[in-house]
């Protein structure tokens, strides 16, 4: 007798499967550059307030232009003890004392110039698929982290004048929010108008994720 | 009794020299920033808590050379001082 259905055969059924929640489009995780200020989703990255799911976006700090005054005032410093030649003022001094006064004003320099360059490289705006991120380190011992909701985002502006400011394209974003940090704002970060159309881009993403359902 | 004792702290205050007063305030300054230098390893281990991934360990590395550094000239500064 032909066999008509074996059932040793026949292909177990597919559980119906849940509906999917598209992945956002966010671009390809890239390498970066160490220094650099604005970063599309940097790869090896984190922040101590990460969730699991939430991925980086956006890194931005203070354009590197902005780094200019202090790295002039540390190039003085490291060329100031050449100056005592020519202005003797600490020649009523031992020459031990000479000694040790440049060494201290160079170690000075030199935390100077680390604590300017920390301060630079920690000094930083995120901006992630769920929320913006402001950290700042006012101090060796005091640091302000502050974060809001993208739903809770109410009016994004930027603010970009003068002419260093147009050459390098640098300026201020602004951001409303209706929460406890009412004012965000992202100071002499590099292109401001990408990042307020990558903010713009995410809230009407997290709102097409309300009316569907797969808020997080 | 007392003139006595006056005209010793008084020829002790004066036998003490300039330099040394220099000295020990040198060494006072540089055992600050001994301190000083600490709270910036301990600074840059904070930092890179709360951002991971940015610069790791050059910065790490050049905290400890700065902590050596102080080490280094407060040392100098007990020899030659």
């Amino acid at each position: 007798m032909p066999v008509v259905y074996n059932s040793s055969k026949a292909k177990p059924k597919k559980a119906p499967s849940q509906p999917v929640a598209p992945k956002k489009n966010l671009g390809k995780k890239r390498k970066h550059h160490p220094f650099a200020s604005f970063i599309k989703r940097p790869e090896g990255i984190s922040f101590e307030t990460q969730e699991k799911k939430e991925e980086i976006v956006l890194l931005l700090r203070r354009h590197w232009i902005t780094n200019l005054p202090w790295l002039v005032g540390a190039v003085l410093m490291v060329l100031a003890p050449l100056f005592l030649k020519f202005f003797p003022f600490l020649d009523f001094l031992p020459w031990r004392y000479r000694l040790m006064a440049v060494i201290i004003w160079y170690m000075l320099t030199l935390v100077f110039i680390f604590e300017k360059f920390l301060s630079w490289v920690f000094n930083v705006n995120l901006i992630t698929d769920e929320r913006i991120v402001d950290i700042d380190f006012y101090s060796l011992i005091y640091k302000e982290i502050s974060h809001c909701k993208i739903d809770r985002i109410q009016d994004v502006t930027y603010k970009m004048g003068g002419v260093i400011r147009t050459i390098f394209d640098y300026g201020d974003v602004v951001i409303q929010t209706a929460g406890e940090e009412p004012v965000f704002e992202f100071k002499a970060i590099p292109k401001p108008a990408s990042v307020v159309r990558k903010i713009n881009d995410l809230i009407v993403e997290e709102e097409r994720e309300k009316i569907e359902g797969r808020v997080r | 009794m007392a003139n006595n004792f006056f005209d010793q702290l008084v020829n002790s205050l004066l036998s003490i020299q300039i330099w040394g007063i220099a000295k020990v305030l040198i060494l006072l300054v540089l055992l600050l920033y001994l301190v000083f230098a600490i709270v910036v390893i301990r600074q840059v281990h904070l930092m890179r808590r709360v951002l991971n991934g940015v610069l790791g360990w050059p910065l790490v590395t050049v905290a400890w050379i700065h902590l050596g550094l102080a080490v280094s000239v407060l040392l100098l500064a007990i020899v030659i001082l």
